[in-house]
This record gives structure tokens, sequence and C-alpha cells, in this order.
């Protein structure tokens, strides 16, 4: 009897349990799985859409870091023109200078060359005639003289008897 | 005269003086040398001479004339007529100077004018002669001209030598120096 009676309350304190804990999983079900579902969910999406972001940014990052060494070549390239570009800047400066000095020279050259013909004509035209005709005047008045003239071949004569053949 | 002529002429004064050396002088050759400057100096002559219409007696007449004028000797009358027979009588004023060149140069003789501007002593010409002499090795015939433009000094000129000491010259020295 004991032992029945012991089994019974076994039994139904096992029942009992049973049922505490299908109304405890029933209650768990009904008013708290849905929530802690929905809250996974959520967090879930969550982590989903961090994902996404992380790899939206990773791609922009590696976009950037791309556009970035794009940029640097460009740099790198726009250097390159540049140096270039100074060089041929420097060259023409150069030629610039040389050309200015060299034009410097044949003006300078061209003037000169001018004054000279200037003067060269000025003796031509004027200064040398005259200077010519003055030292014609003058001679001709010294040597009216036929003591002077005389005295001048005389000079001539007596070289000429001095020269040997 | 061109060339060819004065060419041809020399061929002509090369046989006369071949032919009839001996009856040359000195004092013949300078006259025949007048007569060719007179007939140069007057073109009627040479007219006269070129003019094939006129006759050769005529021609023949008029240059025995000018021979018998100027003293020259029979020879040239023969050079007339062998003239008058090539119808060359327009060269015989050249062939009487080249006989005179041709002359003067198988004597040794050089022909000179002496141009001074002042009129010169005789011991001067004589000392010039003597340095032309000198310096040429001929003998010196020479004709004085005083000219006052070359102001004080003394010009020797031939046809083929200058030389020249006067203030004129060093005037136009110095004159192609400065201009």
């Amino acid at each position: 009897m004991v032992i029945s009676e012991s089994l019974i309350s076994i039994i139904f304190r096992g029942i009992n349990t049973f049922m505490v804990v299908v109304c405890a999983v029933y209650a768990f079900n009904k008013y708290a799985l849905v929530r802690i579902k929905q809250a996974m969910d959520k967090k879930e999406q969550e982590l989903i859409n961090l994902r996404l972001q992380g790899t939206r940014l990773g791609l922009e990052i590696k976009k950037i870091e791309l556009q970035i060494k794009k940029e640097e070549d460009n740099v790198v390239h726009m250097q390159e023109k540049i140096l270039k570009w100074r060089e041929v800047v420097d060259a023409m400066h150069k030629v610039q200078i040389g050309n200015q000095k060299s034009s410097l020279f044949n003006m300078r050259v061209r003037q000169a060359t001018k004054k000279a013909h200037i003067h060269s004509a000025y003796m031509q035209k004027q200064a040398a005639p005259d200077a010519i005709s003055q030292a014609r005047a003058l001679l001709k008045e010294h040597f009216q003289s036929p003591h002077v003239a005389q005295q001048y071949i005389t000079d001539i004569i007596v070289f000429m008897q001095a020269s040997k053949q | 005269m061109n060339f060819v002529e004065v060419m041809i002429a020399k061929k002509y004064a090369l046989a006369v003086m071949a032919v009839f050396y001996d009856s040359l002088s000195l004092p013949i050759v300078e006259r025949g040398a007048s007569l060719a400057l007179y007939i140069r100096t007057h073109p009627d002559i040479l007219s006269f001479l070129q003019v094939s219409a006129i006759n050769d007696d005529e021609k023949r007449a008029g240059l025995m004339s000018l021979i018998e004028r100027y003293e020259l000797p029979n020879c040239m009358q023969q050079l007339v007529d062998l003239l008058l027979v090539d119808k060359r009588t327009f060269l015989f004023a050249g062939i009487l100077q080249a006989i005179y060149t041709l002359y003067l140069e198988r004597q040794h003789i050089m022909s000179f004018t002496i141009t001074s501007s002042h009129l010169l002593s005789e011991s001067a010409v004589y000392s010039i002669q003597k340095f032309l002499a000198r310096n040429t090795g001929n003998t010196i015939i020479y004709m004085c001209i005083v000219d006052p433009t070359l102001i004080a000094g003394v010009r020797l000129a031939n046809t083929t030598l200058f030389w020249e000491h006067s203030v004129a010259r060093q005037l136009r020295d110095a004159q192609n120096i400065l201009v």
C-alpha cells in the first residue's frame, strides 16, 4: 500500500511537474518566445545590416584607395609634366636671353656700322675734300715762291743723283 | 685704230725696219712720229685716206706732199705705194708711229716726257736724264713740259713707265687714302 501510494504520488508528482513544465513551456511559447524571436530577428537584421554596411564601407574604402592611388599617379604624372614644362620654360628662357643678347649685340654692331658709315660719308663728302683742298691751297701758297719750289725740285734731283739702280 | 689695225700697222713697220733700217735715223723717225700725230689730230686726212671713191693718185699726191713737208726719206714713198696697192693708206699714221717705237727699241732709246712744276735748269734736266738712263739701261730722249698743277715737283713718264715726285701726287695719294 505504501508503495502504491508513493508510486501514485510519484506519478502525480511527475504529472504535476509535467503539467507545470507544459504550462511553463506554453506560457514561454505564448508570451516570451515571440518577443525573443522578434528581438533575435531584429538583432540578426541589424547584424546583416551592419555586415552589409561593412561590406559597402570596405568597397568604398577600396574605391577610395584606388582613387587615392590614381590621384597619386596623377600627382606623379603632373610633377613629371611640371618638371618637363620647367625644363622647356628654362630652355626657352635661355634661348630668349640668348636672342636678346644677340639682338642687342646686333643692334650695337648696326649702330657702330652706321656710325662708321656716317663718319666715312662725312669724311668722303665733306671733311676729306675740304682738308685736301685746304692743304692744296696752303701748299700752292707755300710753293708760290720760286725759291721754295726750286729748292723742292733740287732736293728731288739730289735724291735722283744719290739713288742707285 | 683698233687692235687689229695696230697689229697690221706693226707688221708693215717691221717690214720697213727690215728693209730700210740703214736709211732711218732718230730725227727721221721723230719727224715720222710728228707726221703721225698731225694725221691723227686731223680727222679729215684720215677720212680722205679711208674713202675708196677717191682716186689713188690723189691719195698718193696728198701723202707725198706730207712726206716732203716732214722731210721723210724715199723709203716712205715706197711704203705709200705699197699701201695704195693694198688699199690700206689709212694705216700710214699707225705705221709711222710703230716705226718710231720699233726704232727706239732697236736703238735702246727711250722717250720720256719730263713734266715739272717750274722750269728746270739744264743741269737738273741732265741729272734727270742720267737718272732715267741708269734705271732703264737705255739712252734717253726727252721732251720738257712745265705744268703748274704739279704745284712743286717732277713727273717722268712715257708709254710704259711712270715716275712722279710732286706735291700734287702726295695730295692725290692722301685723297685716295681718305676718300
